[in-house]
């Protein structure tokens, strides 16, 4: 025995150690943490959730939607992005500047324009310098990098700042789904959240997921009754004939909850640029020379939806989404279809540049005013050597009544058969 | 040293001695244990099997995700954890404490005192587990990882626990064999482990949660501390019991067994954090370091293992429980090194929310700790009960069975989780083709899921059987003894009862 009390007390001691560290530690180091201030902000961050959205992570937690998302960007580290603001009044020299930078840059387009990609800090530092000198102004951006980032799950990696008001806080531990960090940034329709909810195959073809059905109930509606506003807008395969089929609250709460869930936000420790004009940016959007206000508009419209998948080149991403620079789709003679892309949302099938792509891509109708949206098209079909016609918001309005208020993801052979 | 009992682990007739296929003359050690362990293993046998139905159910749904959509009672979010908890706390953990019970017992030569305690304890745990299960699938999950439980489930198992574990640590106490064994050190460790880290987790977690990540950083150390270091301690423990027993020599490297002992509990309780956990850089920069030098431990027990098994060549082990304990060991290690690879931060990078994580954890619950708890309960417990198992070849084909099963499931998991993962990390691929990608591992995982539930059934089917052969002896003997009065008066009288009463138990 007399080893007995040795070995007892050399177990309990190793566990007692861990618990200090693992267990009191972060209690101490985290448990009391407060909102942080944002990066180049005086705003405080994370802000509470929505009662709906609140509720709505119960819904998460019932029904285990952790067993196969996970709710944490990860990143591999940070890099720079040098942008060309104003080529000020030496253009040539600024130009010359540039290319002495970076020798394969084409010219310069006379707008914003992005010089060096992902490079070191003191390279960029340098390379603004440079342009600096020159009379240019250039500033550097400040971009994460891994291939979370890169497949569009966050502008940023997760950060224990992200989780303050989790509770319970889920992060989950397998990717049979794609991370839920971001959804609200990538997927910002809810009517897109409650038909692949009630039915994933419909809109993500081949999907896993199984289809929570029992959040949703089936309403028979009454003659002469009207429908209702909830109602959700499905395939003609999936009606119920005399029916429709109404969210119950805790779908809704569900959808709100995840359209809650954004890592778009530079902290302190976690920093990133986000694209210029999106919600986090600080400062009013300004238009720099030989712009007009929509352009600059639609630039930062972009920024904030649009660029996490296209690209902030317009170039798109491989298995994400198609370029828009130079796209047949962007380049046509009106907006008609560009512009039912983004009010509807699109799905399946289509062809790019002679490539093929399966796409999903969420309406972003519900996101964007008509103003907005007109922008957005107008900055994308001018911009990266785009050079269509610019979109008015009379025309989005007129469309957008044609598209209808909850409206069924396009197919790419309904779009061709849309006039340009 | 370590048995008094030289026969071997057969599963036939033969390794127990006639005299004691009547139960009435059993030894008073193993009569003390009968209907406590008869009642932690019963459950854990019931448990074991709705365990394997419901990941059938979970992984069925990968290949048909309308497979039972529309019941919210079976959507794949509540029955995979479900599953996950009624394998670890519904089979492990009581089989765990039974074997506990049994070597404490059987290492200290003193019976079980208050059997009745230990029996109401047996019958809360499962209680508890089955308060957990309907939790967990009505949508009141706790949503901790291996933590599901509702409050109310996981009170009655603290407590369940605490009143095994206390009867368990008096039996220690009151041991006639003074010496200490190599079994003992873990055993008495994972005795207090549990208590400890379920208690923590549960008040931080569930009746006053932290707040934020620390919520996170509490989950992955108790996850970790339960699924590693309890695992670990209580099946090395046993194992270090049958090893030198089925090989009929003493265990070789005791300060090597201390040794392990010693690394185990030391850097095993700090494992477990992921290295790209949205934590301050120094938790998981300190776990990926303490689980790499659990390579430590697992060198320490391969050395006695080998040097048990193999040191001499006279001897040649036979027999279904030293091979369930055998597998399990090279489980065992297997396990742990796919944790040390999983805790370096570029193969972490690979397999993090991979099929590779799912893949290490059923290889450590069910080819590690199932396996070695099989081979003892097929081992202990015909002694216990005393009667030989009613359908023992059932018990070999049990054996291969799990096996191919343990194979075609864990292994499918992990390459299927690399190449996944490798996929996930090129953002060329699109995120379905990546998915896609793992379909086919999942589709022969299910065919290991599958003959899983085969064998737990006729495991389970042995250890009913065992209970109801009891049973029935039992009933015959009360019967007996009320109407024997009525027919005899003297001792001859009595004598011819008693031999008819054995002649029918036989029978």
């Amino acid at each position: 025995m007399k080893n007995g009390a040795l070995i007892f007390l050399a177990a309990f001691l190793a566990l007692g150690s861990s618990w200090c560290g693992f267990v009191l530690a972060p209690w101490l180091q985290l448990g009391g943490a407060k909102q942080t201030t944002i990066l180049n902000s005086s705003d405080v961050y994370p802000v509470g959730r929505s009662g709906e959205a609140s509720l709505g992570l119960q819904a998460y937690r019932a029904n285990g939607c952790a067993a196969c998302h996970t709710k944490q960007v990860r990143q591999d580290g940070v890099a720079c992005d040098v942008i060309l603001i104003d080529a000020g009044k030496n253009g040539e020299a600024v130009q010359a500047a540039a290319q002495a930078v970076n020798p394969a840059l084409p010219g310069l387009t006379g707008s914003r324009q992005t010089i060096l990609h992902t490079i070191s800090k003191t390279e960029a530092d340098t390379a603004v310098g440079k342009i600096s000198a020159a009379g240019g102004k250039a500033e550097i951006s400040i971009i994460a990098i891994g291939p979370d980032i890169a497949r569009c799950w966050g502008l940023r990696g997760s950060v224990a700042e992200d989780f303050l008001y989790d509770n319970p806080v889920q992060l989950g531990s397998l990717r049979a789904g794609p991370d839920l960090a971001d959804e609200g940034t990538r997927l910002p329709d809810i009517n897109w959240q409650l038909v692949h909810l009630y039915a994933p195959r419909t809109l993500m073809e081949g999907s896993m997921m199984p289809p929570y059905r029992y959040l949703f109930e089936v309403r028979k509606i009454k003659i002469g009754g009207k429908p209702s506003p909830d109602a959700l807008m499905l395939p003609p395969e999936l009606a119920v004939a005399g029916c429709e089929i109404v969210p119950k609250p805790e779908a809704k709460e569900l959808a709100e909850y995840l359209l809650s869930l954004r890592v778009d936000t530079p902290l302190p420790d976690a920093p990133v640029t986000p694209p210029s004009g999106s919600r986090a940016s600080t400062g009013g959007e300004l238009a720099g020379p030989g712009e007009d206000a929509m352009f600059a508009r639609g630039r930062a419209v972009y920024g904030s939806l649009c660029g996490l998948c296209h690209g902030n080149d317009g170039l798109g991403k491989p298995g994400q989404a198609p370029p828009l620079a130079g796209s047949e789709w962007v380049n046509c003679k009106g907006v008609q279809r560009l512009a039912r892309i983004s009010l509807a949302g699109i799905n399946g099938k289509i062809q790019v540049e002679g490539k093929d792509w399966n796409l999903s891509m969420a309406a972003m109708g519900a996101a964007l005013s008509d103003t907005d949206l007109a922008a957005v098209l107008t900055y994308i079909r001018q911009s990266w050597g785009n050079q269509a016609g610019a979109a008015a918001a009379a025309e989005v309005q007129v469309l957008r009544a044609e598209v209808g208020v909850r409206p069924q993801p396009l197919t790419g052979n309904q779009l061709k058969s849309v006039t340009e | 040293m370590i048995a008094s009992e030289k026969s071997g682990g057969n599963f036939g007739g033969a390794s127990v001695p006639a005299s004691r296929l009547v139960s009435s003359l059993a030894p008073p050690i193993d009569a003390s244990l009968r209907v406590p362990l008869l009642a932690l293993f019963g459950g854990a046998a019931f448990w074991l099997v709705v365990s394997s139905v419901l990941a059938m159910v979970a992984s069925i749904k990968f290949h048909a995700p309308n497979f039972l959509a529309d019941c919210p009672w079976l959507t794949y979010g509540r029955v995979q954890p479900a599953a996950d908890d009624a394998l670890l706390y519904g089979f492990c953990i009581p089989a765990g404490l039974g074997v506990v019970l049994w070597l404490f017992a059987q290492l200290g030569q003193a019976p079980l005192r208050g059997t009745l305690v230990p029996v109401v304890a047996a019958k809360l745990w499962h209680l508890g587990v089955l308060i957990g299960l309907a939790g967990i699938l009505s949508g009141n999950s706790t949503g901790f990882a291996w933590l599901e439980f509702p409050r109310a489930g996981s009170v009655v198992l603290f407590f369940a626990y605490l009143l095994l574990a206390l009867w368990a640590m008096m039996n220690f106490a009151a041991r006639r064999e003074r010496a200490l064994f190599p079994s003992h050190w873990f055993l008495v460790a994972a005795l207090f482990w549990f208590p400890w880290i379920y208690s923590t987790a549960n008040l931080f977690l569930v009746a006053w949660p932290a707040r934020g990540v620390v919520q996170f950083a509490i989950n992955l150390w108790f996850t970790g501390n339960l699924l590693f270091v309890w695992l670990a301690l209580v099946g090395i423990g046993a194992a270090l019991y049958f090893l030198p027993k089925f090989n009929g020599r003493p265990l070789q490297g005791y300060y090597f067994a201390l040794f392990a002992f010693g690394t185990l509990v030391l850097f095993g309780t700090w494992c477990g954090i992921p290295p790209g956990a949205p934590l301050p850089a120094w938790i998981p920069t300190l776990s990926s370091v303490a689980a790499t030098l659990t390579v430590v431990p697992v060198l320490a027990i391969g050395v006695i293992t080998w040097q048990t098994l193999f040191g001499t060549t006279h001897c040649e082990p036979k027999g279904g429980p030293f091979c369930f304990i055998r597998f399990g060991l090279a489980s065992f290690v297997l396990a742990t090194l796919m944790l040390i690879a999983t805790a370096c931060p570029r193969i972490s990078r690979v397999t993090e929310f991979t099929w590779f994580g799912p893949a290490q954890t059923q290889l450590q619950l069910y080819g590690f700790f199932a396996m070695t708890m099989f081979g003892a309960i097929y081992h202990l417990l015909p002694r216990v009960v005393g009667f030989e198992f009613p359908f023992p070849k059932l018990a070999r084909v049990h054996f291969w069975i799990s096996l191919l099963g343990v194979v075609l499931l864990v292994f499918p998991l992990a390459i299927g989780g690399v190449e996944q993962g490798l996929k996930l990390n090129n953002p060329d691929v699109g995120f379905m083709d990546a998915l896609k990608a793992t379909l086919p591992f999942l589709r022969v995982s299910t065919i290991g899921l599958m003959l899983l539930l085969f064998g737990n059934l006729l495991f389970a089917l042995n250890i009913f059987g065992l209970t109801f052969v009891w049973e029935k002896a039992l009933v015959k003997k009360i019967f007996t003894a009320i109407t024997a009065p009525l027919e005899t008066e003297g001792e001859a009288g009595s004598a011819s009862a008693s031999l008819r009463r054995d002649k029918e138990v036989r029978t």
